[in-house]
């Protein structure tokens, strides 16, 4: 069974080692993060996390990242291809001021429980705890404790834990125990994308091409745009009334192979360009990420691509209601 | 001659991007969103990652559905309330089979 299958019908746990976590703490640690990140950090509670992004001075999107706010901390996740670019910000910003950034990569783990089927396991290991979690709590499993947070990425029920690297095995022998599926358990990063893209999570360095506006690519969800003190503001506000174009979905009939930076037409007039594209086993066709330009950012527009006219239509994203949420709203 | 597809594109784009804007604002105002309705992207998700509204949200969604457009929304539709795009899309299609009958 892959890992998409694992994740979309049962449950999976998927090693992040690989995605960049930063403590975050000091006296300027608020105001700092404030300066730098889209969402107001005075609304962030303790226990609470945010999915939000650094925009960059020209209105762009540096980095797409989570922050959970900690009783004397913050922890800040993300793909690693987004690291320099937040410790750079972050760097900018400081200017000085009382902030420290400590790279926990190495010293604590990062993994995530998810799947329809994750809650049921979470339960079964941490006990009946799991379902008073809002955001974040600690959690004991054997003799290790662990931050469990539910932030995500996949539509799922996603649990991600974080814990000592050297308790990092045996707790997920703990957890492949309680899931009476053995090693059946592990789901690899490689579907992480597709699924992903199937929810319109979008991934900085895959999915958004250099100088793409926040509007543009959708993400202006994540900033509060109320804050004085929102880095990039003029830029932002200009760019706000001068979309060209749109990040919108298309599932794409037939051969896809070399689609990607084809020309979107209809007629034969141009409306945009494939940016990124992923094969999904939920819908059985690739689904594709264009930018189109603004007049026909919509869905329900068909079209054909690139020089071999293969066959396409602008969708809704997300692409459909994940068994996990379908779950949550009893509907499952 | 016909209507080049890019003209009826242009066409049925109007039509959708104002239906979109009138659905933006009225959630705003029977969800009370601390946002702007130009504040919402037409594709994010609405439940979990993105909005985080929940299953409250979801029952007054589905009556601003059937008060303000006039829908008829039954339990197997509930999967189409996923985003303000994929809620427009539900609407045009149960408007057009009205138009049908």
């Amino acid at each position: 069974m892959h890992s998409y299958n694992i994740i979309r019908n049962h449950v999976g746990l998927v090693d992040l080692d690989n995605w960049f976590r930063f403590e975050i703490s000091g006296i300027d640690a608020v105001e700092v993060l404030d300066e730098t990140v889209g969402c107001n950090m005075h609304d962030l509670f303790e226990g609470r996390a945010a999915n939000t992004l650094i925009p960059s001075l020209t209105g762009g999107v540096d980095a797409i990242i989570w922050i959970i706010a900690r009783t004397d901390s913050f922890l800040v996740l993300g793909e690693p291809e987004d690291q320099e670019a937040v410790s750079n910000a972050l760097e900018q910003t400081a200017d000085g001021r009382d902030i420290q950034v400590k790279d926990i990569r190495k010293e604590k783990f990062a993994l995530v429980l998810t799947g329809p089927k994750a809650e049921n396991v979470a339960e079964q290991a941490f006990g009946d705890e799991i379902y008073s979690i809002a955001f974040l709590n600690a959690l004991t499993i054997g003799s290790s404790t662990i931050l469990a947070a539910r932030i995500g990425f996949f539509g799922e029920y996603e649990l991600h834990l974080f814990g000592d690297a050297d308790d990092k095995e045996k707790v997920i022998d703990q957890l492949k125990e309680a899931s009476g599926c053995g090693c059946e358990l592990m789901a690899g990063q490689d579907d992480c994308a597709v699924m992903m893209i199937e929810m319109r999570v979008m991934s900085r360095h895959r999915d958004i091409p250099n100088d793409t506006s926040v509007f543009e690519a959708g993400l202006h969800w994540m900033i509060d745009f109320r804050k004085e003190n929102l880095r990039g503001a003029d830029a932002l506000a200009e760019r706000k009334n001068t979309m060209k174009q749109k990040c919108v979905m298309m599932l794409v009939d037939g051969d896809t192979a070399d689609i990607t930076d084809q020309s979107v037409f209809i007629d034969d007039v141009k409306i945009g360009t494939i940016h990124s594209v992923y094969w999904s086993d939920s819908l059985n066709k690739n689904v594709a990420l264009a930018y189109i330009q603004s007049e026909f950012g919509y869905p329900g527009l068909s079209c054909t691509i690139g020089a071999n006219h293969a066959v396409a239509e602008t969708v809704s994203a997300p692409a459909f209601l994940s068994k996990s949420v379908l779950n949550s709203l009893n509907m499952g | 001659m016909s209507i080049k597809k890019i003209e009826q594109a242009r066409a049925y784009v109007a039509n959708r991007k104002e239906l979109t804007n009138r659905l933006k604002h009225v959630l705003v105002e029977r969800l009370a969103l601390d946002r702007e309705a130009d504040e919402i992207p037409d594709d994010c998700l609405l439940f979990g990652v993105g909005l985080g509204l929940d299953s409250v949200d979801a029952l007054e969604i589905i009556v601003v559905i059937e008060s303000e457009f006039d829908i008829r929304v039954e339990d197997d539709d509930m999967q189409e309330i996923r985003s303000v795009n994929s809620i427009v899309d539900f609407i045009l299609l149960r408007q057009n089979e009205e138009g049908e009958l």
